[in-house]
């Protein structure tokens, strides 16, 4: 892979996290969940049991 | 989450809290992408007893009647395990007493400046605390010049430096 692209792909993850941080706070919190979901099992494995937050969360304005 | 932070402010109005923000992790996320955490962090600011000792029991005593369950160093408040951190020292005081309010849904809370988050961050020293910061730094928009007084004021910036240059 060339410099160029790679700076490519790193410039468009900057973007994509900046784009992220932008959401509203309701649709972060709905990906958190989805991450604690996605972590839950494999920490379960590992021996540690965490609680995924069982919240109704509001669709924003 | 919404529920949970109706709870809080019920807290605040019935006076079991003198004042609360959001901080920690989630408080992060307010101004930063989303990352893993199980935890609602809530720093808070407690009435004086008679005697001078600040305790967190008051809170624990009310939200169990409730209904609410202790987990671990948390408290189940609808769905959410909560963690209540009493404002220790100069600079939590400071970041609770100039927390902003914001909306969640159709419910006001109050969250920490970013400012205030990143000085706690440095303050508290953690590798995790480092890592987050890394990316905070990068992602959450700051008054540059608020965040210099709060770093000075409370003898943060030779670290902050320090963890700056390594971004």
């Amino acid at each position: 892979m060339e410099n160029r692209d790679l700076n490519q792909l790193l410039a468009g993850k900057q973007r994509r996290r900046h784009e992220l941080a932008r959401l509203p706070i309701e649709e972060k919190i709905r990906a958190v969940v989805r991450l604690q979901q996605m972590a839950a099992p494999i920490l379960k494995q590992r021996g540690k049991t965490v609680r995924c937050w069982t919240i109704v969360i509001p669709s924003h304005a | 989450m919404e529920s949970t932070l109706k709870v809080l402010n019920e807290l605040e109005s019935d006076g079991v809290i003198s004042r609360y923000a959001i901080g920690g992790a989630v408080g992060a996320i307010f101004y930063m992408e989303p990352f893993l955490t199980f935890d609602l962090d809530v720093f808070v600011l407690l009435p004086q007893t008679a005697g001078g000792l600040l305790t967190l029991s008051p809170i624990y005593e009310d939200l169990k009647r409730r209904g609410c369950t202790e987990e671990a160093d948390c408290v189940l408040i609808e769905g959410m395990p909560v963690q209540f951190l009493p404002a220790y020292n100069l600079l939590l005081e400071e970041s609770l007493a100039e927390a902003r309010e914001t909306a969640y849904g159709e419910t006001t809370t109050r969250v920490l400046r970013p400012e205030h988050l990143a000085a706690i961050m440095v303050q508290t020293g953690r590798d995790k605390d480092r890592q987050r910061f890394s990316t905070f730094m990068q992602e959450a928009a700051m008054d540059a010049d608020y965040l210099q007084r709060v770093l000075d004021c409370h003898q943060l910036t030779a670290r902050y430096d320090l963890w700056k240059t390594a971004i």
